[in-house]
């Protein structure tokens, strides 16, 4: 018996934001954006999105006296993912 | 990018990918650092072993503290790479804690020592450093590392038994080629 997926994980780009905040503590807009191949727009939406289900935080702070946007996975996020990859399991199976 | 129309092989595709990506940006990183403290401990090593051995004068032994003094200062220096501060990975993180409590701890027993037995500084901050060293080893699954850091340690400790007291200097100075230089450089390349 096929798992559901969490629909706000189960999209290309936010999976892919979740994924690099899992292995990282961290990671800045711009890593994001890098990594996922995204761009800055759709970034953007998509990490408001995840945002507000409390999937990750989003801290605004100035590093080397340049903004920047920096963002961290939550308990909750962690715990979705993790959840996430539980029901994925069960497609290979 | 946005769809909902994933399979779930594309699922698990996207997730090894981006933290695949994740890790070797990380690695692309790494080995810099480890370079240029490995530079500055040699060049200090051969410097005050040198020193030792014309003047036979202990006294010399404090310009150990030479390599924070330099070596703080240069390693907030970083390279105009946004990668490197772009994200903090717990691997990342980990290693900069190990070798914060090497640089700590060998400041210490070096600082004791100094006062105390100052020829036996540079056996025992090369014994930690060999610690350092196999705990990075064993963090990044890298076994040259960890070797090197098992053979400095062990070796540190029998050289103890051996060699001529002001002969540590030089030790240290090999220990940071096995334990810092190469394997930087071994990472580094690893990276491109």
């Amino acid at each position: 018996m096929f798992k559901k997926l969490n629909p706000l994980l189960h999209s290309e780009l936010r999976l892919a934001v979740m994924s690099v905040l899992v292995n990282c503590e961290e990671a800045d807009f711009v890593y994001l954006r890098e990594t996922t191949g995204a761009t800055a727009g759709n970034l953007s939406v998509q990490i408001d999105k995840l945002s507000s289900a409390g999937y990750i935080t989003v801290e605004k702070c100035f590093r080397c006296k340049k903004p920047q946007t920096i963002c961290h996975i939550t308990a909750t996020g962690l715990k979705a993912f993790e959840e996430y990859v539980e029901a994925l399991k069960t497609y290979f199976k | 990018m946005e769809t909902n129309n994933l399979t779930p092989e594309k699922s698990l595709q996207i997730i090894s990918e981006a933290i695949a990506k994740s890790r070797r940006d990380f690695e692309k990183n790494a080995g810099t650092p480890l370079i240029t403290w490995g530079c500055i401990v040699l060049v200090f090593s051969l410097l005050i072993w040198f020193i030792l051995k014309e003047t036979n004068n202990a006294n010399w032994n404090f310009l150990w503290f030479g390599i924070p003094v330099v070596g703080w200062p240069l390693s907030l220096i970083r390279p105009k790479d946004k990668k490197k501060e772009a994200s903090a990975t717990f691997i990342s993180n980990m290693l900069g804690y190990i070798w914060i409590a090497y640089g700590i701890f060998a400041t210490l027993l070096a600082t004791a020592f100094a006062f105390i037995k100052p020829e036996f500084s540079g056996y025992l901050t090369a014994v930690l450093l060999g610690f350092a060293a196999t705990m990075t080893g064993i963090v990044l699954k890298n076994r040259y590392i960890t070797a090197g850091g098992l053979i400095t340690g062990i070796g540190c400790t029998i050289a103890l038994f051996f060699v001529e007291r002001w002969d540590a200097a030089l030790l240290f100075g090999i220990a940071a080629v096995l334990n810092l230089i190469i394997p930087g450089y071994i990472m580094n390349r690893k990276a491109k």
